[in-house]
């Protein structure tokens, strides 16, 4: 009877036994591919991949400095303020004393304490000040539940001075937009893990010049709200050397907050921001047309207002807003005459036109190192309709950025070669070592150096009263300019606006040899003016009055001094001016003249050379509206 | 069937306990209390000005249940069954408590707990194992009749289904789905006809996803686990952070005691997220010891449920060996990211004094079987 009940049971068990085997082998199964799974993430899986910060601990990143050595970006260690909320006793009063030390509203972190979430953020890059506040609190028994957590943070102590080109680094320490971005793998560390040695990144050096900056920065805002434009933004370039010497671009944003700006305040318009670029483009076209040889230095037109061949047909007519007449070529410019473009554009062929203007830059990137850069519209010579031609010399069927055009114009102030901007000057490794240098880059020879002259010729003529450039002209210094002003394209309709406007203006000084270029541009000014020449000419007037004693640009008619290579490098620096008044005595006027852009305080300098007198005096507290007085010798 | 029960009991008092599943207990707890140290010091020192705190309620309650496991190592199992109804009746009465004021508390939301003598306990702890012993005994009493849904199959699973329940009301979803899957598996391993188990899926996976999104918070944690980036504040945080910390662990880990995400960046790195300080500090080297540690322990569970002299032992031994490799599993995988996250405790690391007592009462159970284990020479010889 045992043995019967047994066996009965014995046969149950193997089916148990069978069904324990599955389980244990889907247990087994489940461990291994857990052990796949965790190699996979620990050891296998390639850098690239990981997300961003996975490395961010014992790192610092490192700093973007201005062509002197100024700090634009530098990594600080700030903290991170968050709660287990499970653990806050309290959350009225934390609340309350939180909102005291961190200076915030008390509903606003009560609601967080009190939401339904467990973990949360309070507030991110606090500084050291606040978190010793916290820790000394909680060394009293309050505040349970309060985290800090140091985080490697990146700083930007000028506000929102070059915010476009510098860009923004994410909570993670790697760089999101602009240099930060582009830079990322110089900046940030990228050879072995953190332990508990830092790994210090390297140091970005950028052509930009702080004084010269921000000088664009206040310009640009400025523009932006006297011409209540959509946009503004302005690109100033050392003339040879094709380096960025200021980036601005409005509205804007402060990347050390950039996440509470909308996108568009975060655009990097003087690179991805397609436009007609108008009157601006017969600079280029009529220098192709020279080249060429369609049309000489001398030639006459007689016109009468439009340009309308009979094989045209249905085309419409190419205008002007008033009939000029007979012009010489010269006048074309001056007048910037849309039918003397179109009479001295005759005779090109349209392939010729294309690659000319190709080689000028257009329609394709100019690869300056700031990230979304777009390439323009130009359209091969296959699309073009028989008015093209024309109508393409004149700056419409074209698309360009403003850096392709400020780009462009290096062509005029290297003989006709077209020089690559850029905006980093060189890499410096954490102990001083050069890694990197970025020298001057010359793209290839666009036009013959005649040619060059002629137009920089054309183009101090039309500064000058009688030509669409004259607010550009300065005192004292030949400048050669030409403004623009055309419709806004909308590429998503395919037609122009009759109501919106982009003016701009292009100017290269001095003359002879230039040694700057100057490209504003404004979009859908909606004040008083919609054209080229009075919204944007004057701002590149200021600009000039500003870069030209900054930079030693002799005036009256005086040979200038050309440019050093390294100009500013071999300059004493200006010592800092916060509190006190520093002592400014034995410095160069070059160097105290950049004090012009402070807007806190004014300053008046006399004579040249050094300076040899101060008030107030050195030691003296700085307050703001004070009025400094240089004298130089 | 009564004279079968005292022939296992005389061979269960003649054999010792099995070596290796008592050395990979005590090297789990071992391990486990030290990487709770190492897991826990900062944050502890950080909200109690105390390093030890964490560590020192852990160990008190490593040493309690190590002395309780000798009741249930020791105890006749064969008289213990007859206490069945009042661990069932007492386990009920347990659960209910969380609902009374004054002795249940509610901790981030989840009425989970009842306070005894100033400690929290978590009696959902104690359900998985009492269902276990009630399944085991259950099915193993009734294995000539497994394809008898109505008589056999649906009292325990209304029991089963119950205790579930009363644990998805604590607001505590894993939890439930744990004991019900655990369930479900020893049903699987009695023998009840597949079939069911086809058709229970039909039914009861539309309503696992209603109950499933029925609070926001479990909404959210799983959006964290399809893209953790969505919220890499807020739910995502949990699973970025032992995801970055796992990186920085790498093949070798960074030393123990000096991984750095648990220090504020990881948030419950103590309790659901030990494995994450286990993988920064030991590396994928530790991570596949421990891992190694619990399959040593799942095969001597396993092979002491299917060397087992009887149904209820060897269901027995495979419930609890299942609750506690089932939750180790399904913790290590959450910490990868591979499953969404749950509360479900890691065995032996997480800390969690009623957890640890449960798990090593379980052991208790587990080493009791063992001894009545013959050697496979001896069985088919």
């Amino acid at each position: 009877m045992t043995d019967t009940h047994s066996e009965g049971i014995m046969e149950q068990s193997s089916k148990n036994r069978r069904r324990i085997i599955i389980a244990a082998g889907m247990t087994l199964v489940f461990s291994v591919s857990l052990v796949a799974g965790y190699a996979d993430i620990m050891v296998f899986r390639p850098d690239a991949e990981r997300p961003v910060g996975s490395r961010g601990i014992g790192v610092e990143r490192g700093p973007i400095l201005d062509r002197n050595g100024r700090v634009l970006a530098l990594q600080t260690e700030l903290y991170t303020v968050s709660a287990w909320v499970p653990y806050v006793r309290d959350p009225d009063t934390t609340a309350v004393e939180l909102a005291g030390i961190m200076d915030r509203p008390v509903d606003e972190i009560l609601d967080l304490l009190t939401g339904p979430r467990n973990f949360v953020y309070l507030q991110r890059r606090v500084p050291q000040r606040i978190s010793d506040q916290i820790t000394s609190a909680q060394a009293e028994g309050r505040l349970r539940g309060i985290l800090l957590e140091p985080t490697a943070s990146r700083t930007y102590p000028h506000g929102d001075l070059a915010a476009h080109v510098l860009g923004f680094v994410g909570t993670e320490n790697r760089g999101l937009d602009g240099i930060e971005f582009m830079r990322d793998r110089d900046l940030f560390p990228t050879d072995g893990r953190p332990r508990a040695d830092m790994l210090y990144g390297n140091q970005v050096v950028l052509t930009i010049d702080i004084n010269i900056q921000q000088t664009a920065d206040r310009l640009v805002r400025e523009t932006l709200a006297r011409e209540r434009a959509d946009s503004a933004m302005m690109v100033v370039l050392d003339a040879r050397s094709g380096e960025v010497l200021a980036y601005s671009s409005a509205p804007t944003f402060n990347p050390n907050t950039y996440g509470s700006f909308p996108a568009d305040a975060r655009r990097n318009r003087p690179v991805s921001m397609i436009f007609e670029p108008g009157s601006v483009f017969k600079v280029f076209s009529l220098a192709s047309a020279l080249e060429l040889g369609s049309t000489r230095d001398g030639d006459v037109f007689v016109t009468d207002g439009i340009y309308h061949p009979e094989s045209w047909g249905s085309h419409r007519p190419i205008t002007d807003i008033q009939n000029y007449g007979t012009m010489d070529l010269r006048r074309v410019m001056v007048r910037s005459s849309n039918v003397g473009v179109a009479y001295a554009t005759e005779n090109l062929t349209a392939q010729d036109l294309y690659s000319r203007l190709v080689a000028f830059g257009f329609g394709e990137p100019t690869n300056v190192g700031i990230n979304g850069e777009e390439a323009g519209l130009m359209n091969p010579p296959e699309r073009w309709t028989r008015r093209s031609l024309p109508t393409i010399a004149i700056g419409q069927e074209v698309g360009v950025t403003a850096m392709q055009i400020a780009a462009a114009a290096t062509t005029f102030s290297n003989g006709g070669v077209l020089v690559a901007p850029q905006i980093v000057r060189e890499i410096i490794a954490p102990d001083g070592t050069v890694l990197q240098e970025f020298e001057r880059r010359p793209v290839r020879e666009v036009i013959s150096p005649s040619v060059a002259e002629t137009i920089l010729d054309y183009l101090h003529s039309a500064a000058q009263p009688g030509g669409t450039g004259v607010r550009a002209q300065i005192e004292g210094v030949e400048i050669a300019a030409k403004t623009g002003t055309a419709e806004y394209f909308d590429a998503l309709t395919g037609t122009y606006s009759s109501d919106r406007f982009i003016g701009s203006t292009l100017a290269l000084f001095p003359r002879e040899n230039p040694e700057i270029i100057v490209y504003m541009v404004v979009e859908n000014p909606q004040a008083e003016f919609i054209w080229g020449a009075r919204v944007a000419a004057p701002v590149v007037a200021e600009m000039a009055e500003f870069l030209i004693p900054y930079l030693g640009i002799q005036r009256d008619g005086d040979r200038s001094v050309p440019l050093p290579e390294h100009f500013a490098r071999e300059l004493p620096s200006l010592p800092e001016m916060r509190s006190v008044m520093p002592d400014l005595t034995r410095l160069p006027r070059r160097v105290v003249s950049s004090l012009h852009s402070r807007d806190d305080i004014s300053v008046e300098i006399e004579g040249s050379g050094w300076v040899v007198r101060q008030t107030p005096a050195p030691g003296t507290p700085l307050e703001h509206g004070m009025t400094v007085r240089l004298e130089l010798e | 069937m009564a004279s079968y029960s005292f022939s296992a009991e005389r061979v269960h008092l003649k054999r010792s306990v099995d070596s290796m599943l008592l050395g990979s207990v005590v090297l789990l707890t071992g391990t486990g209390l030290t990487v709770l140290f190492s897991s826990s010091f900062f944050r502890a020192g950080h909200l109690f000005g105390d390093p030890y705190r964490f560590f020192r309620t852990q160990g008190l309650f490593t040493l309690l249940g190590a002395v309780l496991a000798i009741l249930p190592a020791t105890v006749s199992l064969d008289r213990m069954r007859k206490f069945l109804p009042v661990m069932l009746l007492g386990a009920l009465v347990l659960m209910s408590l969380t609902f009374v004021p004054g002795i249940g508390a509610s901790l981030q939301g989840a009425r989970r707990w009842i306070f005894v003598f100033g400690r929290s306990f978590q009696p959902s702890e104690l359900v998985k194992l009492v269902m276990v012993i009630y399944l085991a005994h259950l099915l193993s009493n009734k294995q000539d009749s497994m394809d008898d849904a109505v008589n056999t199959l649906l009292p325990p699973f209304l029991v089963l289904a119950l205790f579930s329940f009363l644990i998805y009301v604590q607001n505590d979803f894993s939890t439930a789905v744990f004991v019900f899957v655990l369930g479900m598996a020893m049903f699987f391993v009695a023998g009840a006809p597949l079939r069911y188990f086809f058709g229970l899926g039909l039914v009861s996976t539309p309503l696992a996803v209603i109950l499933l999104l029925s609070r926001e918070h479990r909404v959210r944690r799983l959006l964290a686990f399809l893209d953790p980036s969505l919220d890499p504040a807020g739910s995502g945080f949990q699973i970025l952070a032992a995801e970055r910390a796992l990186e920085s662990g790498g093949a070798w880990g960074v030393g123990i005691g000096l991984g750095t995400q648990k220090m504020g960046a990881l948030p419950e790195v103590h309790s659901d997220f030990v494995f994450a300080v286990v993988a920064e500090e030991l590396g994928l080297v530790g991570v596949v010891a421990i891992i190694a540690l619990f399959t040593v322990f799942a095969w001597r569970g396993y092979y002491i449920a299917m060397r087992a002299p009887d149904t209820f032992r060897s269901f027995l031994a495979f419930g609890v060996t299942s609750m506690i490799v089932f939750q180790a599993l399904l913790n290590i995988a959450v910490v990868a990211g591979a499953v969404p996250a749950t509360g479900v405790p890691l065995p032996f690391f997480s800390s969690g004094g009623s957890s640890m007592l449960v798990t090593l009462l379980a052991c208790g159970f587990l080493l009791n079987v063992s001894r009545s284990v013959s050697d496979p020479e001896e069985l088919h010889g």
